[in-house]
């Protein structure tokens, strides 16, 4: 049988995910925006969807959301809890179909996952690992089914930079980390955890997630 | 036909015509015969007793709810072309043997929990043998039922037939491998984006995510080439 790539491919794609982060955040806006308009006014006469899309042609309501500008970024909407909550949503398919293929390429060589703190570690090391080719820095519990991970650079947004300065940037990459909440609350599900997921920028770009679960150990 | 072919002809007219040592998912006609004489006697002189095959396989979720069962090897009507009316003891026969092996299934799940099979995994995970994670969980009617439990807890249950007299590594690696085909198959139907995976919206999605024909399809082609060997 040809060469399974299950069993080749270990790593996310990194272009692949950078370019998805930077479409995912735009789009959701641009659809709350549309759901917004829609339903308040009459229907704001936005680009006909038949007609192509040019350089001019506005993409939302946002003021100058042209084609290939990130004006859309300056919305009144930008944490909206709707445009959250959809990338969240995003990212707990995107952990739950990851928690199965990695734990598939585990079968040979780690141990069985038997209690909360195994699943964690293995958020730390494997699942960081396979997404930003570096574990997770720093993860602390209370035993009581808090958790709190800690990654020092973390790679989604330490690139991110904004001409405005530094709080315009912590301000907009916010948004970027609701999907590793998403990934994270994801994988959790997969072991049948409920969970609740936040992360906060501690000091650019170490980010911390806290995670609550209702498991008491 | 040769003097082996001769004494294998009773045992094989004896047994449930659904476990022919040949995949029975062709239609029965004359010549099937000839090929199970053949087959018996070319099995016979490589001294490789594969005679082994898949009847049944199963998915269930770390609830324990039964996600998925395909089962194999059901009798066919003697006619060559898909026949409607085909005649009644066919059709209940194989109600049986698909209640059966549901049956079955139900049966591994006690097995899969129970203290002794937990230890018995406990200690294969100690030792590094190959076929780690599969259990040999019970016999029962002559089909010998494996199971595999994956890290998240989704249960997979296969029955096969005609116990290995035999139980050299060898044919364990080859169970270790079908199972670890099964859980690919399983995985590439979870990844698939058009699936509504875990929604909370639509909780039963969960529970038919795995009845499509596709997956039924790969299945199937698993096994038949999982027999074959």
């Amino acid at each position: 049988m040809t060469e399974d790539i299950l069993d080749t491919q270990s790593y996310v794609n990194n272009s692949c995910l950078q370019l998805l982060l930077q479409e995912l955040v735009p789009t959701s806006i641009r659809v709350s925006h549309r759901l917004h308009d829609s339903t308040s006014t009459t229907g704001a006469s936005l680009a006909n969807s038949t007609e192509p899309t040019q350089a001019d042609t506005q993409l939302s309501s946002v003021r100058n959301d042209l084609p290939g500008t990130v004006n859309v970024l300056e919305s009144s909407l930008l944490n909206n809890d709707e445009v959250t909550l959809r990338i969240e949503t995003y990212g707990y398919s995107l952990g739950l179909k990851l928690a199965e293929v990695l734990l598939y390429k585990n079968t040979t060589s780690g141990t069985k996952l038997v209690d909360i703190l195994d699943i964690m570690k293995f958020v730390c090391r494997d699942v960081w690992k396979c997404l930003y080719n570096k574990q997770m820095d720093n993860l602390r519990t209370n035993h009581r089914g808090t958790f709190v991970l800690v990654d020092n650079n973390y790679k989604l947004i330490q690139k991110l930079n904004s001409p405005k300065g530094i709080h315009d940037t912590l301000a907009k990459s916010r948004v970027y980390l609701w999907l590793p909440c998403g990934i994270i609350r994801g994988i959790l599900s997969s072991f049948g955890i409920e969970s609740n997921v936040t992360a906060e920028i501690t000091s650019f770009p170490a980010v911390t997630f806290n995670i609550h679960t209702g498991i008491n150990n | 036909m040769s003097e082996t072919g001769q004494p294998a002809t009773p045992v094989a007219t004896q047994s449930p015509p659904a476990t022919h040592s040949i995949p029975s998912t062709t239609e029965k006609s004359q010549g099937s015969s000839v090929n199970s004489q053949v087959s018996q006697t070319s099995a016979k002189s490589k001294n490789s007793p594969k005679s082994q095959t898949i009847q049944f396989v199963s998915f269930i979720s770390r609830n324990d709810k039964p996600l998925y069962i395909q089962s194999f090897g059901l009798v066919s009507s003697t006619s060559s072309e898909s026949d409607s009316s085909s005649s009644p003891s066919f059709d209940a026969e194989n109600a049986n043997k698909f209640l059966k092996y549901n049956f079955l299934s139900h049966m591994a799940l006690d097995i899969f929990s129970s203290p002794a099979s937990l230890s018995m995994r406990e200690q294969q995970s100690h030792s590094a043998e190959a076929a780690s994670g599969v259990l040999l969980l019970f016999i029962q009617d002559e089909i010998a039922v494996y199971g595999y439990e994956t890290n998240n807890g989704l249960k997979v249950v296969v029955g096969i037939s005609n116990s290995p007299s035999i139980s050299e590594s060898n044919s364990h690696r080859n169970i270790k491998n079908l199972f670890l085909d099964i859980q690919k198959c399983y995985l590439r139907t979870i990844c698939n984006p058009f699936n509504n995976l875990g929604s909370d919206v639509d909780i039963n999605e969960n529970e038919t995510i795995l009845q499509t024909p596709t997956f039924d399809t790969n299945i199937k082609r698993i096994v038949n080439r999982w027999n074959e060997l």
